[in-house]
């Protein structure tokens, strides 16, 4: 597993903050380091992650040189129905990922 | 920085001038010691007035033309960092986020960084606050930015000091 989606809590009333925690295993390369022939290791960022609740982008992020390796973002959201929260990421050399989570709202 | 050579691509004459710049500040940092200067030895060497151009250059990069108002925008970090590897962050803005006026975007700088940019994000009514907890990579103390553009077009900005004790690029691993 690469990425990991978490929902705090996982079970919400309608309008509750629910906080999301994404984490990426990926090492964000700068473009600045060397390998240990001398050789260059090429930049690779994170350049795209897109979240979505009930289908509904709820947070979009570029990521830079200046987030750290194995990058968390943390955010909220408000619970409004029952569906699936899901993220994707896109990094610069075509890598790919994605995960999701089920918020349970209970409603009435 | 192990085994780096006086390679003359783009990129690695950005390094070496970036490392130049560090020598010159570690050097400043000894001249500053000897008279007892305050914690913040290497962030010294860049006046305020210079930190600030070099974020000024990169806001212009990503938002032309815009111009900020201070205030609205927090960005919480620990005043010291042991090492800029992986730095706790939270930058959150003041606005009620409804439909009608919300966070649209925060777009985050850390100014003394090789490539300064740290992150760009949207938000919207959907988010109860325009917030995000994240880890930084810095290689240096300085001055954070982030700037929120408003649903009503208005954009705002918020900064935050960091000393960073171990510089995320001093051991090639960051």
């Amino acid at each position: 597993m690469t990425e990991r989606i978490q929902l705090r809590p996982a079970e919400a009333a309608p309008g509750d903050t629910v906080e999301v925690r994404i984490l990426v295993r990926h090492p964000q390369e700068n473009g600045l380091r060397r390998d240990a022939q001398g050789a260059r290791i090429g930049r690779n960022l994170i350049k795209n992650l897109v979240c979505r609740y009930l289908d509904r982008q709820v947070f979009q992020a570029e990521l830079g040189t200046g987030i750290a390796a194995n990058p968390l973002l943390v955010f909220e959201l408000r619970a409004t129905h029952s569906g699936e929260v899901a993220f994707e990421w896109e990094d610069e050399t075509g890598g790919q990922g994605s995960a999701s989570a089920t918020l349970t709202v209970r409603e009435g | 920085m192990q085994g780096r050579s006086p390679d003359e691509s783009p990129t690695a004459r950005g390094t070496n001038a970036w490392r130049r710049r560090f020598v010159a500040r570690s050097g400043a940092v000894a001249a500053w010691t000897v008279v007892g200067a305050g914690p913040l030895g290497r962030a010294s060497a860049a006046t305020p007035q210079e930190q600030q151009a070099d974020l000024d250059r990169e806001v212009a990069k990503r938002l032309p033309g815009v111009r900020a108002a201070p205030g609205r925008v927090q960005i919480d970090v620990p005043a010291v960092a042991e090492n800029g590897h992986s730095v706790p962050c939270t930058v959150s803005v003041d606005s009620p986020m409804t439909e009608a006026d919300h966070v649209r975007s925060v777009t985050m700088w850390a100014g003394r960084n090789p490539k300064p940019f740290v992150i760009q994000m949207r938000f919207g009514p959907s988010n109860p606050r325009a917030r995000l907890q994240t880890r930084l990579r810095l290689g240096d103390s300085q001055r954070l930015l982030a700037i929120a553009e408003m649903s009503d077009g208005s954009y705002w900005s918020g900064v935050a000091d960091i000393e960073v004790q171990l510089s995320a690029c001093e051991d090639g691993s960051g």
